[in-house]
């Protein structure tokens, strides 16, 4: 007997050591990440790379500008801008940008959202100088003709169509209109018809010399490609950016305000209700981000199509597996520079709102009070995964680049990343829940057939649960 | 009840109360001891062995703390002549559920949640991949659970009950998808192949699925998950310990289906020919916005399987002709000079989409070009997308045929970017080819790519027998019949008159 009790402790003593030394093992696989270099150029542009040494390659220019910069008779114009600099530059026509494109097998692309602009090419890493050449060129040589701003226009209602076809893009430029109503974050990105109508080239001109400073811009790379370099073509193709623009003249950002509030477009001929609830939560450099984030895994994710969630802690998706009530549902912790949204989208039977409310306001309150530490050690390992495997190709890896860079000032490296989640535990878990969840107006909105959506006093008061 | 606030200076040492702009100083443990380098020549050449029992195992290391693990088996719906259709679709709903060691897929995940893991099953035309992704310290506990639910599932009734609906739940899904993916790939296939191999339905049919019982799933598993028709493959793992993982877990697996029934079918691809038209009103899209009353139609014609020469002209040819969706985003490199792009969607603009298609397996390949359009001009569109076949027995011009040789060629090495494509990629070339082809090799047979290669593909895809597919509102659609003459005589063209005689 005493044999056997002996060689199972040894078994476990043994067992600890293996683990310790693979934990070590993962944690040196961390560090074995080619390094984020960045050097800044004199006038202001920022230049980060990170070279994986491929055949191929990811450059581009991230931009710390976007929809929320504009006013409410310009808020349409990053977007536009975005659109009509692919129209041609003083040395080369649309036509001719876009075969040099294709002739190389690269691909160019561009990106607006609330508080950042992307122009980016994807090649092999032999045609980067090229490809920063036609950068450049759209950037500080475009044409902007009269006669395509008319164009395009009618393509640019004809994309706001198609924006409106995709319910989640709805709702969530409702979401945003109402919880941040009166100031710029409330705008939507692409602006309101009356605007798309009128905004003229000199518009387009003025957006670029106010937010196309340099020192707003960083130039990153990813893939195969080397920092010395691209640093050679940055000075050569944008060392003269910015030269007209004057520091003090920056565009202050207006501070914006969270309004918990409610916002119901109805409409019974939709096949199923779709909602987000939300609270306010914190912008991108806060140290609750990542409490914020563990949280998010925790609550998790569902489709019907797919089935049981991967996170067992989710107790919303064990209800959503026991009952028909859900079509589906996603957590999502939206980040700006001072504030963010935290909540859920959730798509589900017209007759049920009522029920999926309250189990979400009950899941919420539960991780308010009483997760545990086993449910925080497991959403932390999700958390951790999809960190790790987001960086998937070398055109996420520039996106994180230039996204940190601006957002941070910095790279984080993945070891801070991993050491920063391990410090996070189950009271950190219930205290940040607790502050941002606990007792606060929620914001929500509503499309389809919601005439059973919970009232929003009733919303309210269940966001707290009466304990003694 | 009080509790006693944490004091303010113990926490504050904690890095999580740093704002995230600031760098933290992290412990020794992090610093790094001796950099792991791995050979240029083991990122692009994988290592490949084979058990006592049959089954290859694959492994290619890579940068980064992920690895993949994963089994490919040769199985699927091109399999399912046997049985009752739609037995792989359901199948692969099974995956990753209750096994005679794990009781349930809660256990699973507890078991997995040390390791980080996402698990996936995917099932493609001929072949299943059940896969892990986690920690690359893990990857032991995530072959255990490997093997575990591969060979030793326990299928139960509740477990079947629960798959059914998610089956159910796709058909919903497929049948409001604007894009008719994949109703429309299958029924292209059914239409090329009858009902044989490629041809059987990977969906499973309406109101099919209650015909699949217990027994079924098992013969069918006994029959086909067997080691000499199985890869496991490795990403960000040596060789040596895939081995080593490969002769514990997979050397001798013991199987909950006992012995085997029936053999699997072995047959070869027959290419037919033929038509489906299915009439419906579809349904609306979800949302404020629905689409107006298309019709979708593909039309096809036999090509080559991946061991003939030609089949690096028809991968060409694919990527020269292009298109796409009206709706679909991107910019320049998305193929907007090919000629389904230059010659039909932005000439016509009622045209919803216009696209080239591309089917290659291990015996046989099939070529479509898929349309879909308002009803109203569903005959013009046909008449346009045919009138670009018969282009195809042309001679390339020098600069479209040089752009789509190096359109493919990039585009292939991006795809080796991702961890989750090259993993594929990987265990489907040992499937498939039992060999793998490395980027460079596929680089300069592409280079080698003449133009009159193109015009010998083409001409081959205008002798064959054509088939057709037709779904939606079909009152202007031509029969097969009638595209095939079209196609074969260079007089004739669609006319929407011709269609009402009936009437006058």
């Amino acid at each position: 007997m005493s044999l056997l009790v002996r060689s199972l402790s040894r078994f476990r003593l043994l067992r600890t050591q293996l683990r310790f030394n693979s934990t070590q093992r993962f944690k040196q696989a961390l560090l074995n990440n080619p390094e984020t270099q960045v050097t800044t150029l004199s006038n202001g542009l920022r230049v980060a790379t990170e070279n994986t040494g491929l055949q191929t390659a990811t450059v581009g220019l991230y931009i710390d500008a976007g929809s929320r910069w504009e006013t409410e008779s310009t808020n349409g114009t990053a977007h536009f801008l975005e659109h009509m600099i692919f129209k041609g530059t003083k040395n080369r026509t649309q036509q001719q940008l876009e075969l040099e494109i294709e002739n190389m097998g690269a691909h160019l692309n561009a990106y607006t959202s609330r508080e950042h602009t992307v122009y980016f090419t994807k090649s092999l890493s032999v045609d980067i100088p090229h490809c920063l050449d036609i950068l450049s060129d759209i950037l500080t040589n475009p044409l902007l003709p009269e006669a395509a701003v008319e164009r395009e226009r009618d393509v640019i209602l004809r994309e706001m169509e198609e924006v409106e076809k995709n319910v989640e893009e709805v709702i969530f430029d409702y979401l945003h209109q109402t919880a941040y109503q009166g100031t710029p974050l409330a705008y939507s990105i692409l602006g309101p018809t009356k605007n798309i109508r009128g905004i003229t080239r000199s518009d387009l001109i003025r957006y670029i010399t106010t937010h196309y400073h340099p020192a707003r811009i960083v130039l990153a790379g990813a893939g195969g490609v080397d920092h010395d370099q691209l640093v050679k073509l940055g000075e050569k193709h944008f060392s003269g950016l910015g030269r007209t623009m004057d520091v003090d003249s920056f565009p202050e950002l207006e501070p914006a305000f969270y309004v918990g509030s409610e916002v119901r477009v109805r409409d019974d001929a939709m096949p199923a209700a779709h909602v987000v609830l939300g609270v306010e939560g914190v912008g991108w450099s806060h140290p609750d981000y990542l409490p914020l984030m563990i949280i998010a895994s925790l609550i998790g994710s569902w489709d019907r199509s797919v089935g049981g969630g991967n996170n067992l802690s989710s107790k919303l998706a064990q209800m959503c597996s026991e009952t028909d009530w859900m079509w589906s549902f996603n957590t999502f912790n939206t980040c700006y520079a001072d504030t963010g949204i935290f909540g859920l989208y959730f798509v589900c039977d017209k007759m049920e709102i009522d029920n999926v409310v309250w189990n979400i306001q009950r899941e919420w309150m539960r991780i308010c009070t009483l997760v545990t530490a086993a449910q925080v050690e497991r959403s932390k390992n999700i958390f951790k995964t999809s960190l790790y495997m987001s960086l998937n190709g070398s055109t996420p890896i520039f996106e994180d680049i230039g996204r940190q860079l601006t957002v941070y000032g910095r790279r984080v490296p993945l070891a801070e990343w991993n050491h920063r989640i391990d410090q996070i535990d189950e009271d950190v878990i219930r205290r940040v829940a607790t502050k941002y969840i606990f007792d606060r107006c929620p914001v929500v909105a509503g499309v389809g057939p919601i005439e059973a959506l919970t009232d929003y006093n009733r919303l309210r008061s269940g966001m707290y649960w009466l304990r003694s | 009840m009080f509790r006693k606030a944490p004091h303010m200076t113990s926490l504050l040492h904690k890095s999580y109360l740093h704002s995230m702009r600031t760098s933290i100083t992290l412990p020794p443990e992090y610093t790094l001891k001796n950099s792991i380098t791995i050979h240029p020549q083991k990122l692009s050449n994988p290592e490949v062995s084979t058990l006592n029992n049959g089954l290859k195992v694959v492994s290619m290391e890579c940068y980064g703390p992920i690895s993949s693990i994963g089994l490919f088996i040769k199985a699927g719906p091109r399999f399912d002549v046997f049985y009752p259709s739609g037995t792989s679709h359901l199948i692969s709903k099974l995956a990753f559920l209750s096994t005679n060691k794990y009781e349930s897929r809660e256990r699973i995940l507890e078991v997995l949640e040390p390791t980080g893991s996402v698990t996936d099953c995917q099932m493609g035309r001929e072949e299943m991949i059940y896969k892990l992704m986690g920690y690359r310290d893990q990857i032991e506990i995530m072959a255990e659970v490997l093997s575990e639910v591969v060979f030793r599932p326990r299928i139960t009734l509740e477990e079947i009950e629960k798959a059914r609906n998610l089956v159910l739940n796709d058909l919903k899904t497929f049948s409001m998808n604007p894009d008719m993916e994949p109703l429309l790939t299958d029924y292209t296939y059914a239409s090329a192949y009858s009902l044989n191999t490629v041809g059987l339905p990977s969906v499973c049919p309406e109101g099919g699925v209650s015909q699949i019982r217990r027994e079924h799933i098992l013969w069918y598993l006994s029959a086909h998950y067997r080691p000499n028709r199985i890869v496991l493959a490795g990403l960000g793992i040596s060789h040596s310990a895939l081995l080593d993982i490969a002769g514990k877990y997979f050397e001798q697996p013991e199987v909950s289906w006992g012995e085997a029934k029936d053999e699997p079918d072995e047959s070869i691809a027959q290419y037919t020919g033929g038509e489906i038209r299915i009439e419906r009103n579809l349904p609306p899209v979800i949302g404020p916005n629905p689409l107006p009353n298309l019709a979708y139609f593909t039309i096809t014609s036999e090509c080559v399987s991946y061991e003939h020469p030609l089949f690096f002209a028809y991968a060409v040819l694919d990527i020269m002709m292009g298109g796409g969706s009206s709706f679909s985003a991107g910019g320049p490199g998305k193929g907007m000079y090919s000629r389904l792009y230059a010659n039909v969607m932005n000439y016509y603009t009622f045209v919803y989409s216009a696209q080239s298609m591309l089917h290659i397996h291990g015996d046989t390949g099939i070529y479509s070009l898929y349309g879909s359009v308002p009803h109203e001009f569903s005959n013009k569109l046909c008449q346009i997308l045919i009138e670009e076949m018969k282009r195809l027995s042309q001679l390339p011009g020098h600069e479209e045929l040089s752009r789509a040789k190096k359109m493919l060629q990039s585009n292939m090495l991006m795809n080796l970017e991702s961890h989750v494509i090259m993993f594929e990629d990987l265990g489907r070339q040992i499937l498939v080819h039992d060999r793998y082809h490395n980027a460079k090799e596929l680089y300069e047979r592409l280079e080698n790519v003449t133009s009159l290669q193109i015009v010998e593909a083409g001409e081959k895809l205008l002798e064959g027998k054509l088939s057709m597919v037709a779904v939606g509102k079909l009152d202007l659609i031509p029969s097969l019949e009638e595209v095939e003459q079209v196609l074969h005589n260079s007089k004739k063209r669609l006319d929407s008159s011709n269609r009402f005689k009936i009437f006058s």
